[in-house]
Order: C-alpha cells, then structure tokens, then sequence
C-alpha cells in the first residue's frame, strides 16, 4: 500500500508526515489538487476496473487516501475568456467525481470527500454533537436583526459571537492585518440592525472556562489537550499562533470520550480535531470540530505529544483497525527529528501569497 | 469590540489585530512550519479546510 496525500509537498502537515512516513519505510504520494499542468492532471478510467490517476500516481486497491489540502482547481489561462466561466465550472465538476469516485474504490480515505463536505456545517456540529450526548452551548445562527435582538433580549447568558469562515483582512494604510476571531458581545455593542444583514453570524452561549482543550481524533482513539494562554484569550487561537500556549496532555473523561467516538460514528469522520471549553466545573463543552485541523503544533508545544507517530501509525494501519496506534507509532520519527531534518520556510509575503484566497481580503 | 458607525461585517469589528511584527511571526507557520490561525498559503485559519475546492 502507499499513502496519497491530496496536498502540496510542501504543505506545513504533509511535509512532516511525508518524511516521517518514508523514514519508517512506506511509500507516499502528494497530489496537490486538480490543475490543467502535467503533475496536477488527473484521469478517470471508468470501464470493468474503474481506475484513478492523479498526476503520475495511480490510486491502487489498499492504498490510503488522506484528503488534507488539495488546491483550489486551476484552469488553464490561455482559455478563451468567452470560455473561462464553463472551463472553471468543468473543472470543479471533475474534481468532485474525483473526490466523490475515491469513496467507490477499495481504499481507505481520511475522510471521505462527502463526509468532509457534511461536517464542516457548524450547524450540523452542534446538532450531533448534542444528540450524542455532549455538552453544547446554546446558539443562534442568524441574519435576522430581529432574532439577534430577541436573543439578547430573552437570553441572560453571557454570548460570544463569531463566523462560519475564518477571514484576514490586509490593513493597507495601518499595517498588519485582522483576523476573523470569537469574541463576546453584549446587547450594548449591537450595531444598527442593517449591519447584522450583512453577513450571518453565530451567536452562542459564552463558556466561563478554566481552560480549552484541543482533541484529536484518529479512528477509535482520543488524545486530549490542555490549552493554557497567558490572559486565558477567549479564543486560544492567536495566542497559539505566536506560540504563547502552554500545551498540557490531559485524559479525556470517559462520558466525553464515547460521545466524541459517538458523534464520529455518526459524522462518517475517522479524524479530526475538536475544541472544547472547560467551564469552572470541570465540565466539557463541545465548541466545534475541524476535520482536517492541525494538530502538530501540539508537538511542537509539548515534545510528548507524539501526534506525528500516532497521526503515521493511524494512516498506515488497516480500515477499522483496534491495535492501539501506540504499538507501531515507534515505527515512526518524532516531530522533534523532523525539525532537525529540515530547513525552516521561508516567510512568504502575505499580500502575495494568499491575495487569490477566498479567506483573504485587503481594506484601505 | 469597537462600536463604531461604520459599515463594517460584525466580524470584522470584532477582529484581532495584528501588527506587522506579529504577523511576521505567525505568516510562514505556527513558529516554524505548522500554521495554526494563520495561514499565508491558506491566507486564513489554517484549520479550517471546508473539504471543497472553490475554482479560482
């Protein structure tokens, strides 16, 4: 069997998992996304033995297939503009018969494409994780000024608000940049009822909390983790960025742990990344899950993470797996060995790099 | 979060800010190669991945 990886090599989690997987004498594949240049084409052979390629690797029985980063599909730029729009939407179609194909064949995918695509809804989240049997803070999705003021009229809880999609702004004429991140809001700092129709937001019950925790999930196993930053930040996230987090390994509660492995049996996911806030009871609630989250930066913080052994062992052992992945992540280098092996990336420009990214605006 | 009259995304007023030396920092990865909220590739939460590929 090989490990396909839909990412670019240099990819901040398939570089390290490349190397570590090869170093522990398996074959690895990188595929970064469909594109019209040779390496990022791809074909569909669809007779007796359907077959997959992707650029030169051919998706062979056995093989597993972890979905981490493809790019966006690329068309050619010599098309005809008179063409461009039906070219873009050709390619997104092939995509998808990629991705949704690979689920047909006899491979293992991590997740299946049409998983991945049901749970990155914050709205289904919630729902499952609750029907599990989970802790969920009470939420409002909405555009509707009139239910964002009822809420707050009719709520005395403490609410955060944040968005569906993580956002940079590039500030022009003030430097740096602003990104998308929870934050409580009060009834006071509403702003006029238009501006609530500008975008949809969610609007959830604030968790007092002791600390956050970041779970990872790998098949039938759960390793949890302890967040701690200095001003104890409402959203970890920026602080963990700079690398202002304290990272402590913590045992997952038993009832957490079986919902967690309830709400992934019924998601469809065998991986993910989940966050949770621990209030000042000790109880855990349910935040929200990334299924491609990153989770080496977990090593990086506490050298006793082993997420990378266990992450290398997980997509190497067989569909459906019990053996703890413990037993065979000693096949497999640390994180720490990677950071001695490879050269530290270059800081790319960000206006640059990521001024094509639907995630990235610039504002005077 | 600021309460300015403005016609701004409530999201975006509710935005952190990051300086240039900050975002030096975090643009080219969490420290060394493993971006957490920040992504320069991504261009934003290097967590999110919406499982989809949106045509450029």
């Amino acid at each position: 069997m090989k490990v396909i990886v839909l990412a670019q090599p240099n990819d901040n989690h398939t570089a390290p998992v490349k190397w570590a997987l090869e170093q522990g004498g398996y074959q690895v594949a990188c595929w970064g996304g469909l594109s019209w240049i040779e390496r990022q084409q791809a074909s569909l052979l669809l007779d007796e033995r359907p077959t997959v390629s992707l650029g030169p690797h051919a998706v062979e029985p056995g093989d597993a297939v972890w979905i981490r980063r493809p790019d966006p599909t690329v068309v050619n730029p010599n098309v005809s503009e008179a063409d461009r729009k039906f070219a873009e939407l050709e390619y997104l179609s092939f995509y998808r018969c990629i991705a949704y194909m690979l689920e047909t064949l006899p491979v293992r995918c991590i997740n299946k494409y049409s998983v991945a695509r049901f749970i990155d809804n914050k709205s289904v989240q919630l729902h499952l994780a609750r029907t599990c049997g989970l802790k969920v803070p009470n939420a409002l999705m909405s555009n509707s000024p009139r239910m964002v003021l009822n809420r707050f009229e009719h709520n005395p809880a403490r609410t955060i608000c944040k968005g569906f999609n993580q956002h940079v702004w590039q500030r022009q004429s003030l430097g740096g940049v602003a990104i998308t991140e929870t934050f409580e809001l009060t009834r006071d700092e509403l702003p006029e009822d238009e501006i609530l129709t500008y975008a949809p937001s969610i609007y959830q019950d604030m968790v007092v909390k002791q600390f956050d925790v970041r779970t990872v999930v790998m098949g039938r196993q759960v390793y949890s983790f302890a967040l701690h930053t200095p001003a104890k930040a409402l959203d970890w996230r920026g602080d963990a960025s700079v690398g202002d987090v304290a990272v402590d390994i913590v045992a997952t509660p038993p009832e957490v742990e079986s919902g967690i492995l309830a709400f992934a049996q019924k998601a469809g996911i065998c991986f993910g990344s989940i966050d949770f806030a621990v209030d000042m009871n000790g109880q855990w609630w349910f935040l929200e899950i990334n299924e491609q989250g990153q989770f080496l930066w977990l090593d990086q913080a506490n050298r006793a993470a082993g997420t990378l052994e266990r992450f290398c062992a997980f997509l190497t052992a067989p569909e459906a797996s019990t053996q703890p992945l413990e037993e065979r992540a000693g096949l497999f280098p640390s994180f720490t060995e990677y950071e001695k092996f490879v050269d530290k990336e270059p800081v790319e420009d960000i206006a640059t790099a990521a001024v094509a990214s639907p995630y990235f605006s610039q504002e005077p | 979060m600021t309460k300015k009259k403005d016609n701004r995304v409530l999201g975006r007023r509710g935005a952190r800010i990051m300086d240039e030396k900050e975002t030096s920092v975090v643009n080219g990865g969490l420290r060394t190669l493993t971006a957490c909220s920040f992504d320069a590739r991504a261009g934003a939460d290097g967590d999110q991945f919406t499982g989809d590929c949106i045509s450029k």
